[in-house]
């Protein structure tokens, strides 16, 4: 049977549809065993699920105020401002960023590298680029002056003579 | 009573006591040394001889080369504003200026000048002025104040 026709007999016993109609579906069901089976089930099932087999609930209160209830505790709970759920306390999370860059800077100043070169970086010389480092390690200060002195040593050994 | 009459002088006896090692400290010795780094275990000249293990350590400590020789050494006694010359090869010569509390040094490749510094003196700081030579080598030039006798 046909999706259409079962919606039809539904309609029928709900008496949702017109009197021609009724009159129509009524004899359809007599002369239709199936139809006819089908509508008493869709009957039978409709007498169980009556009002008066079902349990009487009583709300303890008006339908209305149930729901306006619930609204007005939406809107108390879109009101609030935002807590922000913190377990640090207000300094350390000031000071959090503050303490970090300082870290990466003693590491990037005390971790210069520079051809060949470690130690602590004290200051780069702008007028002849010259770096001038300290190693507490060693108790050396170090000028480091770039290429094109290259020529320092190679006469060295003359000098010695 | 007695105590009031020693005490002033006292206080003169400690004050020259502690006045007369200032007044001797005016004096600075001063040690130059040009160092060649190499990763080189030897050198093509045999006359450069590598330097003390303790110095060794120290330079490998800073710097990346792994073998390091004297070209030349120099020593020597500055009075207070005296200069000193310390010709160290051809080509470099740094002079030396005591202007007692610190020292001032200049750096000349051949007759030009590097560097200028200026350094507090201080027993066992040593300071390094030094460069990148040819083939992946390095030189440099250590200034060791020397404590006085």
């Amino acid at each position: 049977m046909k999706t259409e026709a079962i919606l039809r007999l539904q309609a029928y016993l709900d008496n949702e549809v017109s009197s021609a109609d009724a009159r129509q579906i009524a004899s359809w069901i007599a002369r239709d065993a199936e139809a006819k089976a089908l509508y008493e089930e869709l009957k039978a099932t409709k007498d169980l699920l009556n009002a008066e087999n079902e349990l009487a609930v009583t709300l303890p209160e008006s339908h209305d105020f149930y729901w306006s209830k619930i609204q007005r505790a939406i809107d108390k709970a879109e009101q609030e401002p935002v807590q922000r759920h913190s377990p640090r306390p207000w300094w350390i999370r000031l000071l959090a960023p503050v303490a970090g860059a300082a870290v990466l800077g003693v590491f990037v100043l005390t971790s210069v590298s520079f051809n060949g070169i470690t130690g602590h970086y004290k200051e780069v010389s702008e007028t002849d680029n010259s770096i001038t480092f300290y190693s507490p390690e060693q108790k050396m200060t170090v000028v480091w002056i770039p290429s094109g002195n290259e020529e320092i040593v190679a006469s060295a050994d003359e000098s010695d003579d | 009573m007695r105590r009031a009459i020693f005490l002033p002088w006292f206080c003169l006896l400690m004050f020259l006591a502690a006045a007369a090692p200032v007044r001797a400290t005016t004096e600075l010795n001063m040690s130059a040394t040009l160092i060649w780094g190499t990763d080189e275990e030897k050198p093509n000249d045999p006359k450069i001889k590598p330097v003390s293990p303790e110095v060794a350590k120290r330079l490998k400590g800073i710097f990346k080369w792994k073998y390091y020789f004297i070209v030349k050494t120099e020593s020597a006694g500055l009075a207070e504003k005296a200069v000193k010359k310390f010709v160290l090869s051809d080509k470099c010569t740094v002079e030396v200026r005591n202007d007692v509390k610190t020292y001032q040094a200049k750096l000349f490749g051949e007759t030009k000048l590097l560097k200028t510094i200026d350094q507090p003196v201080k027993v066992g700081e040593d300071t390094v002025l030094a460069g990148d030579d040819k083939n992946s080598t390095a030189w440099f030039v250590i200034l060791t104040p020397v404590a006085g006798k």
